[in-house]
């Protein structure tokens, strides 16, 4: 709870007792104000506005003095005390207050769809309609029939009577306890439900927010959009666009949650002077900053550093990072059976003994030697040499000595899958090779599908992490099973032949992307963020630091990332995002909002492999890459692609005779040329798939 | 907006000063102030006009109330706080007439909010319709210390017999 939330909470339970002080024995009841307090309570202290407007007007005079108190807050304060001081919204507090223990426990993130358009709010005119009809019956019946159905009412006075002087039953009482369960009901779906919809003072105080001298105040300059007040609003307010709404109640839980301290409530006084009474936070000033975790330490692809956006403070978080939790955490690749691999950690001395590594030796490599029992001295022996090396080793091993029969029977005692291929020895090679971990994996209905050229491949490498999944297991619903067998590979299907070399060509692929790709994480848009859908959806955001300003760019082979795009989608904030190239190339207007809505339609889509003409560390590249990404993560994978870089196969381009970039290519009657907005990408998908519309 | 907002300030200014000083704008003018009435009518609460009781109840007695009445002796003073404006008041007004009919040791007197509001807060009264009761010597009958009121007309019968034979 926030500083001015305890306030006005404290301010909240004072009022509820001044209100209601007459169990001292004071009474000030020719008093009235804008508050939801029901006169009949044998404590209230002051006479309820409602009460009072339909007693006069069955009277038959004009409630000048009624609405002139009213009037006279309103025009000062606005709907202030809506949030400060009716007892009636501390009522809806408390509930809320209750409901939002329920989900903590739960833990479900907290994060409200985008609200309507401004024509369908209908809150002020529905809380008019409850004050105009509350005045034409009591005018109509001579009676004052709206508190025989108030809520309050029906707490303050009700439950006193009854307890005071024994349960007796009439209608009303049925209708009135009736309503005020309904509405308990509806406070806990919809916050502050009566303020909301119904409170027929509300309707007069909430337009007074307009021109009332306390004015919500937004320095519009830094704002960066985290959108964080419009989630906090009991209200459901979108506060920057629509700063002095009419639903508002004033309770400046936006103000005390803003991280940044852009709102404040001030006095407008007939905009002449303005006042803040609020003192705001001194906005820090954001630079671009690049967060990169192949600085000294860990080896990897060396990222070109300038010197204005690198401040060479980060390094202490980088630290923090790559040394969490007494070492780096390496997954090695697992079989069937073993969902999660061995792990071997590095710890930080040993780090520290080794000091600077070679460059351009991977990660993975690095760790696996130190898992072997290498010493410290042998890292600095060029990688090369010492790939080579243990692909003889390997390969003595496998083909030919061992009577075939015998490697039959170890292959099936570990996939329980009785065939086996013999791989071509530059396949086998180019496999050893393989320094990127992958993940593959087979759908189908009995593990003799499987095919054996798959498994030979799987065998031969320590980076495959392969996984058979039955067809009628839950875990198969997600994949596409029309074409049994089918494989997944890094979380893209595979629909050409199980052939060698296609395989192969296909794993080239995906080498490929991941060497060439980078995560990048922009930390602004992490500000508040509870949800943490990424960490949730995937291990590796667990090893990033989650910063609170600047950028982070981690090429995925450093990260172990096998680019699936499933945090792309999940983060509902667009703070995740990928680039083709080694920049940090920005893209501020880039969402994906319009994909998502429409990721039903796009999981029609028949299986199809994009090629995707783009050129390195450019803008609209990059857009047209996410974009590409988190169609083929909807699509249930069924959109696999491959990146072509225009640059260096131009033969490539000529021959498809491609004319602007980035281009997505299929046939010659299926393609996308030039720049990417969210529409042509809808159109792109409407080709494709079942969809028309 | 901001010729707006300045109307809307002389105009709660002028709403608010009028109310207080009494310039009654409605076709019906009543005496006293508004913030006067306002004190009324927060201050004695109508229970059928906030729908705490029922609205309609029987005058005529039951042959257990007349029983239980007949036997009684002594002379009992009731009271009955009422209002113009009340709608269950004659209610009450009328079943205790019934009681004075039946036995005439039985005799009631009606207080009304617009003549005789000092009874109203001498027995601290905030409830419409009240009824409470004197033995001969004029002294109110109490329960726990404090006065015995009866408040509303749901079971007033009852209740009234009730207190009648605590009277004693």
């Amino acid at each position: 709870m926030g500083k001015i939330k305890r306030i006005r909470t404290i301010s909240q339970s004072l009022s509820l007792i001044l209100i209601n002080i007459g169990f001292l024995g004071i009474f000030f009841k020719h008093l009235t104000g804008p508050v939801f307090n029901c006169y009949a309570c044998p404590w209230a202290s002051i006479s309820c506005p409602i009460g009072l407007l339909q007693n006069f007007v069955i009277n038959g005079q004009v409630p000048t003095y009624v609405l002139g108190t009213m009037g006279a807050v309103f025009v000062f304060v606005g709907s202030a005390f809506c949030g400060w001081v009716c007892p009636f919204g501390f009522f809806q507090d408390a509930i809320d207050f209750v409901k939002n223990i329920f989900k903590k426990k739960n833990k479900k993130p907290r994060r409200k769809t985008p609200t309507k358009n401004k024509s369908k709010d209908f809150s002020l005119i529905t809380r008019l309609i409850v004050l105009v009809s509350t005045l034409v019956l009591a005018i109509r019946y001579v009676d004052t029939i709206f508190c025989k159905l108030c809520p309050i009412g029906t707490i303050e006075a009700t439950f006193p009577y009854q307890i005071a002087n024994g349960f007796s039953y009439n209608i009303w009482l049925g209708a009135r306890i009736g309503i005020l369960i309904f509405l308990i009901i509806m406070f806990f779906i919809i916050s502050r439900f009566w303020c909301r919809y119904l409170c027929p003072i509300g309707a007069l105080a909430g337009p007074s927010n307009k021109i009332s001298l306390l004015k919500l105040f937004h320095s519009g300059n830094n704002c960066e959009g985290c959108n964080i007040c419009k989630d906090v609003c009991p209200l459901d307010i979108d506060v920057v666009k629509d700063l002095n709404s009419t639903r508002c109640t004033r309770c400046a839980d936006c103000v005390d949650k803003c991280p940044k301290g852009h709102l404040a409530f001030g006095l407008d006084i007939f905009g002449l002077v303005a006042v803040s009474p609020f003192k705001k936070k001194k906005p820090k000033v954001s630079e671009k900053k690049l967060v990169t975790p192949s600085t000294e330490g860990i080896p990897g692809k060396e990222i070109p550093q300038n010197a204005e956006t690198l401040p060479t403070e980060e390094v202490d978080v980088l630290d923090e990072f790559k040394y969490r939790e007494k070492g780096t955490l390496v997954e090695r690749p697992a079989y069937m059976g073993f969902k999660k691999g061995e792990r071997v950690y590095l710890p930080y001395e040993e780090v520290k003994k080794i000091g600077v590594r070679p460059p351009k030796t991977s990660l993975s490599v690095l760790l696996k030697q130190y898992s072997e029992g290498r010493l410290a001295e042998d890292y600095n022996t060029p990688a090369e040499a010492f790939v080579e090396e243990k692909i003889e080793e390997k390969l003595k091993d496998i083909p030919k000595s061992i009577p075939k029969e015998e490697v039959d029977r170890r292959h099936f005692e570990k996939f329980r899958v009785p065939k086996r291929t013999e791989l071509h020895l530059e396949h086998l090679k180019y496999l050893k090779e393989l320094n990127v971990p992958m993940d593959i994996k087979a759908i189908s209905n009995n593990s003799n599908e499987v095919p054996a050229v798959l498994l030979a491949i799987v065998d031969s490498t320590d980076q495959i992490n392969f996984e058979y999944i039955n067809a009628r297991d839950q875990r198969a619903e997600w994949y596409y099973r029309d074409n049994l067998p089918s494989v997944y590979i890094n979380g893209k299907y595979y629909n050409g032949s199980f052939s060698e070399d296609e395989i192969l060509y296909k794993i080239k692929t995906e080498r490929y992307l991941i060497e060439n790709i980078s995560l990048i994480i922009d930390y602004r848009k992490c500000i508040g963020c509870n949800a943490q859908s990424c960490k949730k959806t995937c291990d590796v955001f667990k090893k990033i630091p989650i910063l609170d300003e600047g950028y982070g760019v981690y090429p995925l082979s450093n990260i172990g990332c096998s680019l699936c795009g499933k945090c792309l989608i999940e983060c509902d904030r667009g703070g995740v995002s990928f680039i083709f190239g080694e920049k940090l190339v920005t893209d501020s207007n880039f969402s994906i909002e319009m994909i998502k809505k429409n990721s039903e339609l796009i999981s029609t889509v028949y299986p199809e492999t994009v090629m995707l003409f783009l050129e390195k560390n450019k803008k609209h590249s990059n857009r047209a890459l996410n974009f590409t990404i988190a169609l083929s993560y909807l699509s249930h994978g069924k959109l696999s692609y491959q990146i072509i870089d225009v640059v260096r196969n131009q033969e490539a381009v000529l021959k498809r005779k491609i004319g602007a970039i980035p281009c997505f290519w299929i046939s010659d009657s299926i393609q996308v040329a030039g720049m990417v907005s969210e529409s042509s990408i809808l159109a792109f998908i409407r080709k494709l798939s079942k969809w028309k519309g | 907006m901001k010729i707006v907002s300045i109307i809307a300030f002389i105009m709660a200014f002028v709403l608010l000063i009028s109310g207080i000083y009494g310039l009654n704008i409605g076709p019906v003018s009543i005496e006293g102030r508004q913030y006067q009435q306002a004190n009324q009518i927060g201050s004695y609460i109508c229970l059928s006009c906030i729908g705490l009781t029922g609205s309609t109840v029987s005058h005529t007695l039951t042959d257990d109330t007349i029983n239980r009445l007949k036997k009684i002796d002594y002379p009992v003073k009731v009271w009955v706080f009422t209002s113009n404006d009340c709608p269950t008041c004659p209610d009450a007004k009328a079943i205790i007439l019934n009681f004075t009919v039946e036995n005439p040791n039985i005799s009631y007197e009606e207080i009304k909010l617009e003549t005789q509001g000092q009874f109203f807060d001498t027995y601290a009264v905030s409830e419409l319709p009240t009824v409470i009761f004197f033995n001969k010597d004029g002294v109110v009958l109490r329960k726990n210390n404090f006065v015995h009121k009866i408040i509303g007309i749901d079971r007033l019968q009852e209740k009234i017999i009730e207190a009648i034979e605590m009277v004693s």
